[in-house]
């Protein structure tokens, strides 16, 4: 079931909230988010809630298993082994075996596996909590409707933020629900909602347009489909991340940040502080560190660094322009770590923040095309000077025109304003029914647009 | 801190959610008038429909069908799209020779509202109808016949690509062959003379060919000849096509209507006793036109009894909204015609019907919204 549709915003949410604040102990309301979440993970995959039912079990026999047995590290390493094992053969199974084919001139019979939705976000989040454990951070959770809430949790569990037992352990049994928290939440969730709905999908439907027949297009128009896909996938993905944290906040919770404003980064580095934090903070935490993270000699260094982007690029995708894209910011970041960085330190700002978005574009270009032939004709046009027949462009898709419009709070949203000073009930109300109507806005758009991709059915 | 300011707040979406709620739950809306079909209900829960995602699939559309004031929901986006589209990029321009994409599937082109062909392998999807249409003709003893309409669904008209869906039907239809035909389109003047430009469904030409061809098909007699032609230019014309983009008021076009000097029929519909289309007075005093306000619109059972024929043949004619020009045409060569439109059925069996009903002939009558459908019928 996806945010932005109406099953969940009219049917689905009002239940759930309806039930939720019926019953006053925090139990009982633990119970209801519990069935709700499986209910909202079974809506979309019917079949595959009992491979997460199965994680969730796994996860708690060998937490109590880590807990109690002398054989800690054995048994960490079998439960990583168990959990990892899921996400490879759902998520790697197809690819791995159509590389084989391809490599040994095979025919190998491929799995045709469709993969489960949001399988590596809650695979992490039960990796996160045995190495935790393991690591002494937090008691073991007894209570496996406990430890099924914090891994299927509907906010967080197709597409983020990966969220630490250890920041949930405390607020699953206590957890403070105030009416603010209430409001600030239902604000947060329709600013993603509408991240999402009004913006991210309107530049889809552009550059979805657009590259549906790249091969009719010239430079220009090409990376104004890099623009618009570089625009969708932040407001799409942090609007999730938005929406997951506001209804986060409706029931209590308190999520960390996942995304920062990252288009105003200046380098690379700086943009992967801001992008997805709580992906690049696993991997730091479970891969970077234990690896030896920088504390090693320059070429361990090194390889820690291709080591984790290889697998930030394969966590994205199974398939090869994931393991590129993971690759290409692997090179920039030793680039600027290794090479460039008194020249960095050197260059003015806007300098910096202009060619780190050149660098990003690119990178959103390799992630967006997952043909690499396609791939690398587009990348040549972009390069390569081909010319478009602009006009014709807007005379065949002149429905696109509304849709550009969205380019400029696109723009205007990519950075970090000031926030509106509100000191009077009179301006308080205002705020409130403005985001009242945003939300009836984003109803009009779901209903009215039909374009409502999701993408990360991959991830 | 503004604790009843929050507290209007929350109540603002409670009173929201309670409103949607008694209007999903009563799901009392029958018909989308936008897009011409009826609405979409609640399915009951089945565990096979939720194992393969048809339930989840039927509630999202229920939901936005049911919806209180769906017809305002559904046409504000695409209002606002097209209107700042048309006036600022010049998007409704009816010179277009190439096709001009205008959102919702549909494009522009001289001054026609065009569907994007469909693909060769959406061919497939036929199949399941066909294979009914075969099966129910095996069962029965009357005459089956199948008309295709070539249209917009299957002729990309700027480069005149047609997707050969007539042999696709005939080779896997188990009637004689020569009971299936179509509506030939050769050209985009062939189009544009049998199709409306707004609108999904036929001109008065259209409409006096599908007659002409189905008159040949099923060796009917006695042919209704055109007495008189009325064109329609300051109503306004009500087209589908332009309602689901929200452009009526910017895309018009002048509306014909043929006379025939027609039995008296007997109508009756859903079982009451009726009129069924307009008189050509009727038409002169409305402000808006649409090829339902003048052939008649939708509905689960039309019954056309003719005392002033000498057949004592029945005919059935299976169809959707394409059949409404023709059903008062064909009524004339038989003694009852029963029109029957599977949108607004419910349990229909079609092989219970026919032999209820004594019919000679069953007439299948559709584009690919029809073949498209996968309707519970003679099961």
């Amino acid at each position: 079931m996806l945010f932005s549709s109406l099953t969940f915003l009219l049917i689905f949410l009002p239940l759930c909230l309806l039930f939720y604040f019926i019953f006053p102990n925090i139990k009982y309301k633990n119970i209801i988010l519990l069935l709700f979440s499986l209910v909202f993970y079974a809506w979309g995959e019917p079949v595959y809630i009992l491979l997460m039912l199965l994680s969730i079990l796994i996860t708690y026999i060998f937490g109590l298993l880590i807990d109690k047995s002398k054989h800690k590290k054995t048994f960490l390493v079998l439960g990583i082994i168990f959990l990892l094992f899921n996400l490879l053969f759902f998520k790697y199974g197809n690819f791995i075996v159509d590389n084989i084919n391809y490599l040994f001139d095979l025919n190998i019979k491929s799995l045709n596996l469709p993969l489960p939705i949001g399988i590596s976000f809650y695979t992490f989040q039960a990796l996160s909590y045995l190495i935790d454990l393991y690591r002494g951070k937090f008691k073991v959770q007894k209570n496996i409707l406990n430890l099924a809430l914090y891994i299927s949790l509907f906010p967080q569990l197709i597409a983020g933020p990966i969220v630490r037992y250890e920041q949930v352990e405390r607020q699953i049994n206590y957890r403070e629900q105030t009416l603010e928290k209430v409001v600030e939440g239902s604000h947060r969730f329709i600013i993603g909602l509408s991240k999402k709905v009004i913006l991210a999908n309107s530049m889809a439907l552009i550059c979805d347009t657009i590259y549906n027949q790249y091969y009719n297009y010239g430079t220009i128009i090409l990376w104004i489909a890099a623009i618009t896909f570089m625009f969708q996938i932040f407001f799409d993905f942090s609007g999730y991340s938005d929406m997951a944290i506001g209804l986060g906040k409706i029931f209590g919770f308190e999520f960390l940040e996942n995304f920062y404003y990252p288009y105003v980064a200046k380098s690379i580095t700086e943009f992967w502080r801001r992008w997805h934090i709580s992906l690049s903070s696993w991997f730091k935490d479970y891969i970077y560190i234990p690896l030896g993270g920088s504390r090693c000699s320059k070429l361990k260094n090194i390889r820690n660094i291709f080591i984790v982007w290889l697998l930030t690029g394969l966590w994205h995708g199974a398939n090869w322009n994931y393991i590129i894209w993971g690759i290409y910011f692997g090179i920039l970041l030793l680039l600027e770590k290794f090479i460039f960085k008194d020249i960095l330190e050197k260059t003015p700002n806007i300098i910096r923040h202009l060619v780190t978005i050149f660098f990003i574009l690119i990178s959103w270009t390799i992630f967006k095309i997952e043909d690499i032939n396609s791939l690398l004709i587009i990348l040549k046009d972009m390069f390569i000077y081909k010319s478009s027949n602009i006009s014709l462009f807007i005379h065949t898709n002149s429905s696109l025109f509304f849709n550009f419009l969205f380019i400029i709070p696109c723009i205007y949203f990519s950075y970090e304003h000031k926030k509106i000073d509100i000191n009077n009930s009179i301006k308080y109300n205002i705020i409130n029914i403005c985001y009242f109507i945003l939300f009836i806005i984003n109803i009009i758009f779901i209903i009215g647009s039909n374009y409502n991709p999701f993408i990360y059915f991959r991830f | 801190m503004y604790k009843k300011s929050n507290i209007f707040y929350i109540s603002l979406f409670i009173i929201f959610f309670i409103v949607i709620g008694i209007f999903l739950i009563r799901s009392s809306n029958d018909t989308n008038t936008i897009q011409n079909r009826g609405s979409y209900k609640y399915n009951k829960f089945t565990v096979k429909d939720f194992m393969s995602g048809d339930l989840q699939s039927n509630m999202e559309e229920a939901t936005s069908d049911q919806l209180p004031l769906y017809n305002y929901f559904q046409l504000l986006y695409p209002t606002v799209k097209n209107n700042i589209n048309c006036s600022y990029i010049d998007a409704c321009n009816l010179d277009k020779e190439t096709y001009a994409d205008m959102g919702n599937d549909l494009n522009l082109y001289k001054g026609y509202l065009v569907y994007n062909p469909m693909n060769e392998e959406d061919l497939k999807y036929y199949d399941n109808y066909l294979s009914k249409i075969n099966d129910i003709s095996g069962r029965v003893d009357a005459n089956m016949y199948v008309y295709y309409v070539n249209s917009d669904h299957n002729i990309r008209l700027d480069k005149f690509n047609r997707l050969d869906c007539d042999t696709y039907i005939r080779d896997r239809l188990s009637i004689p062959s020569n009971h299936f035909d179509s509506l030939k389109v050769n050209s985009f003047e062939d189009y544009s003379k049998y199709f409306l430009q707004l609108d999904h469904h036929f001109t008065n030409n259209g409409v006096y060919q599908v007659y002409s061809d189905l008159y040949e098909l099923m060796n009917l007699n006695n042919k209704i000849e055109k007495t008189n032609t009325v064109c329609f230019n300051k109503n306004k014309v009500y087209g589908s096509k332009s309602k689901t983009l929200a452009l009526e008021n910017k895309l018009v076009e002048k509306m014909c209507v043929d006379e025939f000097n027609l039995p008296n029929y007997k109508i009756t519909i859903n079982g009451e006793e009726s009129t069924y289309g307009a008189t050509i007075k009727e038409l002169e005093d409305l402000d808006y036109i649409s090829y339902a306000t003048i052939y008649g619109p939708d509905y689960a059972e039309i019954v056309i009894e003719n005392d002033e024929t000498l057949s004592n043949k029945n005919l059935l004619i299976y169809s959707n909204s394409y059949s409404n020009g023709v059903n008062k045409l064909l009524a004339s060569h038989y003694k009852n015609t029963y029109v029957i439109d599977g949108r607004h059925t419910s349990g229909f069996n079609m092989v219970d019907y026919i032999n209820e009903h004594n019919i000679d002939d069953v007439l299948i009558l559709s584009s690919k919204v029809l073949f498209y459908d996968d309707l519970e019928w003679g099961d």
